[in-house]
């Protein structure tokens, strides 16, 4: 029998913050930053990860519940198991961006970056890095045509308050040619609306509860848009569309819960 | 001019493609969505009475030609579903069947009658999902019977019951379904199933077992449907791998009323309009003018 998943190894291994995990596996896979893929810890459970980078594949894994936890605790040499890539991927627009990653959410966003240079030498790129506190930071992308911006919720690096206290200055001293943004929705739905109120493009990646991934089970919709196939990158202006998406989700049940 | 529209049990579909039970989930939004995208009917996910959040992950595989599952029935319980389905009722006049699960007949009847307030076109009760502990409730032709007839003795609208192939005597269940008063039958349910990964040396559903759909399992449902129509005059809801309109064809010509569909929604985009061309296509070419021209020689 064929099986729907491919087998990776575990290379190399570092704590990125106080509780991401970021992994080097041995093989490459044929993704865009912004898809994901379902990561099978076979025999326990099965999750989805936004592909960190392409070749070898990378994953940035936040042990935020027993699956993530036990994932987080394989070390170099240990086998999982994955399928895909699904969903669709973050679309290059011109040549300055403003790059917004909240949390763990920045770690699509760094492969977004990487892969948006390698095809546009010459893209300018402002990047916000947010956390609510230090130890929970992602690392910036060192480049000459980035500018790297930090944040935290309790002011122990960088500017203090969310992303959206160095988002706005930028804004306003800035124009860019598309805003790309990951991390809790709350704060995506906050900068899809300055992305409409300042006209400039802006993609998020909405995350929901995934089964199949790949538009079947129709459990990840979002008011019938589905994350895992329609998504999770979505222009804010559709986003904003929605009518749940900043207010609610769906627990596994189905049921609808607030954000 | 061909004519694509099918009536029965007080429904009438606009075509025969009926969106199938558990795919696009319990969700509203996601119902009108398949309606707008060209359905003939629309079925809700099963709906319990209390909120189910189903097996672990991995739920749902895709092969070639086929995918298993064993999402296990999830769903956000009846009264969320009750609220879903009135939504749906209220910005579409695409037909709607909803959808019950339960575990025992006075249940069945509970969520039956619960779901009968968002006023759906008929119920469908799902007596065939292979996810689940223990046998099949279809499998006990008795209890079958005995369901329905409770369901009838409290419930105005029709009431078809989804049956699985995975009993050696459907027809005979079906028979027995409509003696108790079924107003129509769908089959097929997924049929029970199991995937292995060799390299992770593991089963690879959480639920160990799963239920099969998808193109492989047509030429079962063609046999379960026919062997049904042999047994019952009641309308027939036939499913199970039908992928094309040829397909569909073929399940009309085994007996069904109408087809319903489900693995083909995500593997070809803009199905439904695909399936009706085609449809349309193959009736064109045998000079058919309506689906009941449809039928065996």
């Amino acid at each position: 029998m064929n099986t729907p998943y491919k087998k990776i190894k575990i290379v190399d291994k570092k704590q990125e913050t106080d509780i991401v995990s970021y992994f080097v596996f041995d093989k490459k896979i044929n993704a865009k930053p912004g898809q994901f893929i379902m990561l099978w810890l076979a025999g326990e459970d099965e999750k989805p990860f936004s592909v960190a980078n392409a070749n070898p594949l990378e994953l940035a894994i936040a042990a935020i519940g027993p699956t993530t936890n036990n994932i987080c605790k394989l070390e170099k040499g240990a086998e999982l198991f994955y399928r895909g890539p699904y969903g669709k991927a973050y679309s290059l627009m011109g040549k300055k961006w403003l790059v917004v990653g909240g949390g763990y959410g920045f770690a699509p966003l760094r492969f977004l970056i990487k892969e948006g240079l390698k095809k546009n030498r010459n893209a300018k790129i402002d990047c916000v890095i947010g956390a609510k506190t230090k130890n929970l930071l992602m690392q910036e992308v060192k480049h000459k045509n980035i500018k790297t911006y930090y944040t935290t919720d309790d002011g122990s690096f960088g500017i203090k308050g969310n992303v959206l206290a160095a988002v706005e200055p930028l804004l306003e001293k800035n124009n860019y040619d598309c805003i790309y943004c990951c991390g809790p929705e709350k704060m995506m739905y906050q900068i899809a609306l300055l992305g409409e109120k300042k006209s400039i493009p802006t993609q998020i990646s909405i995350e929901r509860y995934y089964k199949c991934g790949f538009g079947l089970c129709g459990h990840c919709s979002v008011n019938g848009w589905l994350s895992c196939k329609d998504g999770p990158v979505i222009f804010g202006s559709d986003a904003l569309k929605l009518k749940d998406f900043g207010f609610y989700y769906k627990d596994k049940t189905g049921a609808k819960k607030q954000i | 001019m061909i004519d694509l529209s099918v009536s029965f049990c007080g429904m009438k579909l606009k075509n025969p493609f009926i969106l199938a039970s558990g795919i696009k989930g319990c969700d509203g939004e996601s119902l009108l969505r398949a309606a707008k995208e060209g359905a003939g009917a629309i079925t809700s996910k099963s709906c319990s009475l209390e909120p189910r959040p189903g097996h672990k992950n991995p739920t749902v595989i895709e092969f070639k030609y086929y995918v298993i599952n064993a999402v296990g029935l999830s769903n956000p319980g009846v009264e969320e579903e009750i609220e879903h389905l009135k939504y749906v009722k209220s910005n579409t006049t695409t037909p709607l069947i909803a959808s019950v699960y339960e575990k025992n007949i006075s249940r069945f009847v509970e969520v039956a009658k619960k779901i009968s307030l968002a006023k759906p076109d008929m119920i469908e009760l799902d007596t065939s999902c292979p996810n689940l502990e223990g046998k099949l409730f279809c499998s006990d032709i008795n209890l079958v019977a005995d369901l329905v007839k409770e369901i009838k003795k409290e419930i105005k609208i029709p009431i078809s019951v989804k049956l699985s192939a995975a009993t050696e005597n459907i027809g005979e269940i079906a028979y027995a379904a409509q003696s108790a008063g079924a107003d129509c039958i769908s089959a097929i349910n997924t049929i029970p199933a199991m995937a292995i990964d060799i390299y992770a040396k593991k089963p690879i559903l959480a639920n160990k077992y799963g239920g099969l759909s998808g193109p492989a399992i047509l030429p079962i449902a063609l046999r379960a449907v026919n062997q049904i129509r042999q047994y019952c005059k009641i309308p027939i809801i036939g499913g199970g791998g039908v992928s094309s309109g040829k397909d569909a064809a073929a399940m009309i010509m085994a007996g069904a009323n109408a087809v319903s569909v489900g693995s083909v929604l995500y593997k070809r985009k803009n199905a439904f309009k695909k399936l009706k061309n085609e449809l349309i296509a193959y009736m064109s070419d045998m000079g058919f003018e309506k689906i009941s021209d449809i039928k065996f020689s």
